[in-house]
């Protein structure tokens, strides 16, 4: 091959090479842009709220398949309607964080709203403000399975050891199968409530920390999305590569030119 | 003794497996139950529960010890002989860690981790930072009076610990003199 030759298919290799540079840069600015912004905003999760915020979006909710459950759970007691909506405990149509399903029973005991749920019992005051979540650590007995209040005002619950009772300051428990108990019994939810509780259920299904930790790692496209961030973490090296490779080859060429120029400065002289 | 690659290869494995455990205990069963940890405080004589309300400036500075207001109005607490004993909780990053603690007269008595349900941090539960706690006290500001050294890695859960020190400090402070007729 000619010098000639040779010169020119280099020419050529450096022009096809910032052709596929500029194609992996345009390619690499959506994944750049993604990548940073969910990036930046998850460097910051708990300044922006980020986990205690929820997508409200029908499409988005859709996408993560958060369907509302059919069939609500709920009991009533007075003025208080306590419901479970799948995982989630709802107060009327307010949801309760620090309670979980399973819900087995309610009932309202002196001034106390009593919740049986996720193997423990919640003692809220009327207004709806926690006083106490009562566990195995308060002395009460694993797997509650029914709740209720004897006839000489006992707090009672049902396990598969038996029953036991607590008196209102209830801080112990002890057996009884003799007494007699009214269990709370489950009530029927009015429609407009169940509707209302099912878009509250899928409204805190979703948080923005969740939708923004997807979307860095590919994930809300499923597995083809990691892939494809796998591809764009690719391209980002290969660009990388590329540039710094464009960057020497020029650098060579100027060094190179100016070399030349001062040899026919000095030719000239 | 002789050994053969694959009897090398079973002893690294069980090796790497082993120093794997700790991760692998991260799970929701406890290190102890609170029952067994009452036990041990009070040597097999737990006296009945009591309780202590949160409210009005005790409710204040709870919330401003933990930064953020207690889950719930009321805390249980187990106390004799001017010793009491709590079983509290406070959340890492996103999960909550169960901690037994023991105060008297002179401090905090001991701190145990019962139940760690995080992913990481699980260090704090080891004897070589829990051991930091006991003769703590609390300083005029509801400070710990002394520098609790922190882990890498478990910044979060080494907070909690901390907040979780000085709230049993300060509710014991509360119910002695609640149980102090003078004051």
């Amino acid at each position: 091959m000619t010098r000639h030759h040779k010169k020119k298919s280099r020419a050529r290799l450096l022009r096809s090479l910032y052709i596929w540079h500029r194609y992996f840069g345009i390619t690499a600015a959506v994944f750049v842009v993604v990548l940073s912004v969910s990036g930046l905003l998850l460097n910051h999760t708990e300044e922006l709220e980020l986990d205690s915020s929820y997508v409200k979006s029908d499409f988005l909710l859709n996408w993560y398949g958060i369907h509302a459950p059919q069939g609500l759970t709920s009991f009533t007691s007075g003025t208080v309607t306590i419901t479970a909506v799948g995982e989630q405990i709802f107060w009327g149509a307010k949801h309760l964080p620090n309670v979980s399903a399973p819900l087995v029973g309610m009932l309202t005991y002196g001034d106390l709203v009593v919740i049986a749920s996720g193997g423990s019992l919640s003692l809220y005051t009327s207004d709806g403000e926690l006083v106490e979540k009562l566990d195995q650590v308060a002395g009460v007995p694993d797997g509650i399975l029914a709740l209720g209040v004897t006839s000489q005002a006992l707090l009672a619950i049902k396990t598969a050891q038996g029953v036991y009772l607590t008196n209102k300051s209830m801080l112990e428990w002890h057996r009884d199968n003799e007494s007699d108990v009214l269990w709370s019994k489950i009530s029927p939810l009015p429609v407009e409530l169940e509707s209302g509780l099912q878009r509250s259920y899928r409204g805190i299904g979703l948080s923005a920390e969740r939708l923004m930790l997807d979307l860095h790692s590919g994930r809300i496209l499923g597995r083809a999305g990691v892939y494809l961030v796998d591809a764009a973490a690719i391209i980002f090296l290969l660009l990388a590569v590329s540039g710094v490779w464009l960057w020497a080859r020029r650098q060579a060429s100027i060094r190179a030119h100016r070399r030349n120029t001062k040899m026919t400065a000095a030719g000239n002289e | 003794m002789f050994s053969s690659p694959f009897q090398t290869l079973v002893t690294s494995a069980s090796g790497f497996l082993l120093l794997l455990c700790p991760c692998l205990v991260v799970a929701d069963s406890p290190y102890q139950t609170s029952d067994a940890f009452l036990d041990e405080v009070f040597i097999d004589d737990v006296p009945a529960p009591q309780v202590i309300w949160l409210k009005g400036e005790v409710k204040e500075t709870t919330a401003d010890i933990l930064g953020h207001a207690y889950p719930g109005i009321r805390i249980r607490y187990w106390g004799k002989d001017n010793r009491t004993a709590w079983v509290l909780e406070e959340v890492g990053k996103t999960q909550p860690i169960t901690v037994g603690l023991v105060v008297n007269a002179d401090g905090l008595e001991s701190l145990r981790v019962l139940a760690f349900r995080e992913s990481r941090g699980w260090e704090v539960r080891y004897p070589f930072f829990t051991d930091q706690f006991p003769g703590t006290r609390l300083t005029t500001g509801n400070k710990l009076d002394r520098n609790i050294d922190g882990i890498s890695g478990a910044t979060l859960s080494v907070r909690a610990l901390k907040k979780l020190a000085r709230l049993a400090l300060y509710l014991h402070q509360q119910t002695v003199k609640v149980d102090d007729p003078t004051s």
